[in-house]
């Protein structure tokens, strides 16, 4: 088997979350399985191949959704793209998020930005399991309102019981009536038991590490945060060397670390 | 492991032979006669006479000293490794990986191997041959490439192998090993792949009744080759091979005697990442990538896309080409958003150490640096790696 072939896959819709990030649904000619954490690589033909977390469920399985910030080459031809238009993806790869290991737990997911796209895989997991976890809870920050993804569902899910969400903007504009400020002012708002609980965090590198530092503030423990360190993983199969973290590579060994496993990396926060 | 070494002994003539029939059926690469040093070439080659000459007499060996003279007339064998290494016959610079699926060449023999580059196959075939994702292309030309690697004799300057627990004569990863003794050649063998090629040219010596009768049974009994012997090895065979692997381990000790280690390898950058030594051994690279590129154990690259504007091809057949990369070049490590985890070029200095010295061996329990000393050699700023190394156990951390 060639591990570097994609497999084609069309986009069947395009949903526009933010002025810069859009919402890709896609359907791949055979079934891609994926646990929630998992990423793929999509390749733009032609033009080239970049990683990314899926942001559906894993329970969806015929179809395919990822979250798309246009920062880059490959994102911003993608985001030129249409419904019907063909795109490769093959994968999936590294490690995904350790559900093993959070349930009966108390998991807080801290999300910033586009970094909110694999997150919403984890929560549409949690949420399709909501017995086997003592509480969830769900802090999200964006630069304004208008930056925010997921605007609709965030509507359903602040309405759903086994919920609680938080969220928070760094510059509020005249209706916005939640929180004001960087996103690790959210976690102020409410007590975890921290014998008991687990944090997911994703985000721009800045909020991971001051997410990642006030979560150890707080007393959260390093091997209960889990981070999703997305570096430039090219292959995805352990081999070209680009997303190298220390002795690790992120698209083998993680993307999600415990921060216990990597806190004693110079790099890790660059 | 390897059970008790088989080695044989023959003549250098029948090695001869036997190189010219396999040359027949196999694609033979082998390092030959090349204006500065040896390079390899392809044997026979199209230009010169049919078959390689080989061994050439003790004395008129060519040791790169034969500029101007006629390329392509004899193998090259013992002296050191040359410039060009092993790993860019099994991991070539720019191959298509996609929609190509990988093809089942011809069958190649590689002649002329050092041990340094064997030793460095092991990193590459942890990377490429990873059970979870073992890389089609790389495991096609591994099964299909036959090594014969012989005891260096005559260290370069730049050579180091002694100074990392490495050895200058093949430990492991060859088919067959040559040892070239004053009037014949000791071959070790060292994997199936090895003992079935001296079979396929029947000149391995008949050991048992069920081997006699299946080969009575075997047409090709009959054909040409039964002129040629081995026999197994002797004592004193043996204890030839084992004095000339001596001096070059002299030789070694004597060219690096500059040099200070630390004993355990492992421990050569443990402890130094803060070290001033960085900025003041990496001031005069120039960030070229000579350093990787030549490595026989860097195993970096980068997937690219072929342009749909070069191609008729319809845009869905994700043409992809995997070139080597360097972590030695600025955008190696960026993301997409612009993050750069070693945006300082000492920092991507540093980095090529720390993979090699130390993360390699805490996932592989190996080295990434086998000493073979082409970087020392291929660096524009003159830096020795040797050096950087000896002043980095000198300081303080």
């Amino acid at each position: 088997m060639n591990p570097y072939l994609p497999i084609e896959a069309k986009i069947e819709k395009v949903v526009a979350e933010t002025p810069n990030i859009k919402t890709f649904v896609l359907k791949p000619k055979e079934e891609i399985a994926f646990t929630t954490g998992q990423f793929v690589e999509l390749t733009v033909p032609g033009v080239g191949e970049a990683p990314f977390t899926p942001s559906s469920s894993p329970y969806q399985k015929e179809k395919i959704e990822v979250t798309i910030m246009d920062v880059g080459r490959v994102t911003n031809k993608l985001h030129q793209m249409k419904e019907g238009e063909i795109v490769g993806i093959r994968g999936p790869y590294g490690k995904g998020y350790p559900l093993d290991k959070m349930y009966g737990k108390e998991v807080l997911i801290l999300g910033g930005g586009v970094g909110m796209a694999p997150l919403r895989s984890f929560l549409l997991t949690l949420l399709g399991k909501t017995d086997k976890f003592s509480r969830i809870v769900l802090c999200y920050g964006a630069k304004t309102p208008q930056d925010i993804v997921y605007k609709d569902q965030f509507v359903e899910w602040m309405k759903n019981k086994n919920l609680e969400v938080y969220r928070s903007v760094d510059k509020a504009d005249n209706k916005w009536k939640e929180t004001e400020g960087v996103v690790t002012v959210l976690l102020d708002k409410f007590k975890m038991n921290l014998e008991n609980s687990v944090a997911v965090v994703c985000g721009p590198p800045i909020m991971m590490k001051f997410g990642t530092k006030r979560l150890l503030e707080l007393g959260h423990r390093p091997e209960n945060i889990y981070l999703s360190m997305e570096k430039n993983m090219s292959c995805g199969l352990g081999k070209c060397g680009h997303c190298a973290l220390g002795r690790f590579y992120v698209c083998k060994d993680g993307p999600v670390f415990s921060y216990d496993l990597i806190k004693e990396i110079p790099e890790i926060w660059d | 492991m390897r059970e008790k070494a088989e080695i044989y002994y023959l003549k250098n003539e029948d090695w001869q032979e036997f190189i010219e029939q396999a040359s027949a059926k196999y694609r033979l690469y082998a390092p030959g006669k090349g204006l500065v040093e040896p390079e390899y070439r392809i044997y026979p080659s199209p230009q010169s006479s049919p078959s390689p000459s080989l061994p050439l007499p003790p004395g008129e060996r060519i040791r790169g000293e034969g500029a101007g003279e006629e390329i392509g007339e004899g193998v090259v064998y013992e002296g050191a490794r040359i410039t060009q290494s092993l790993k860019s016959f099994i991991y070539p610079l720019r191959e298509k990986v996609s929609p190509d699926q990988p093809s089942s060449a011809k069958k190649n023999i590689i002649l002329g191997v050092k041990a340094c580059d064997l030793k460095a196959l092991s990193v590459l075939d942890k990377i490429f041959l990873d059970p979870d994702f073992p890389d089609s292309f790389y495991q096609e030309r591994r099964k299909n490439t036959i090594l014969i690697s012989d005891d260096c004799t005559e260290p370069r300057e730049s050579c180091f192998c002694t100074l990392l627990g490495s050895s200058p004569f093949p430990e492991g990863n060859f088919d067959l090993n040559l040892s070239f003794l004053d009037k014949g050649i000791l071959v070790e063998v060292g994997s199936k792949k090895g003992k079935d090629l001296l079979e396929e040219y029947k000149i391995l010596p008949l050991t048992n009744h069920a081997d006699f009768s299946r080969n009575l049974e075997s047409p090709s009994l009959h054909l040409t080759h039964s002129q040629i012997s081995l026999r197994p090895a002797e004592e004193n065979h043996l204890k030839m091979r084992q004095e000339r692997r001596e001096k070059v381990i002299e030789k070694l000790k004597e060219i690096n005697k500059d040099f200070k280690f630390p004993q355990d390898p492992l421990t050569l950058v443990k402890g130094k990442y803060d070290s001033p030594v960085w900025s003041e051994v990496s001031e005069d690279c120039v960030g070229c990538a000579a350093c990787t590129n030549i490595c026989p154990a860097c195993h970096c690259f980068l997937l690219s896309e072929l342009s749909t504007l070069n191609s008729e091809l319809s845009t869905t057949k994700f043409e992809k080409l995997r070139n080597w990369d360097s972590c030695q070049y600025t955008g190696f490590a960026r993301v997409a958003a612009g993050a750069n985890p070693r945006k300082k070029l000492m920092e991507r200095f540093r980095n090529r150490f720390y993979c090699k010295l130390e993360h390699k061996p805490q996932n592989f329990k190996l080295l990434a640096c086998t000493g073979c000393g082409r970087c020392i050699e291929a660096c524009q700023g003159k830096i020795d790696i040797r050096e950087v190394l000896t002043k980095l156990a000198r300081s303080e951390g």
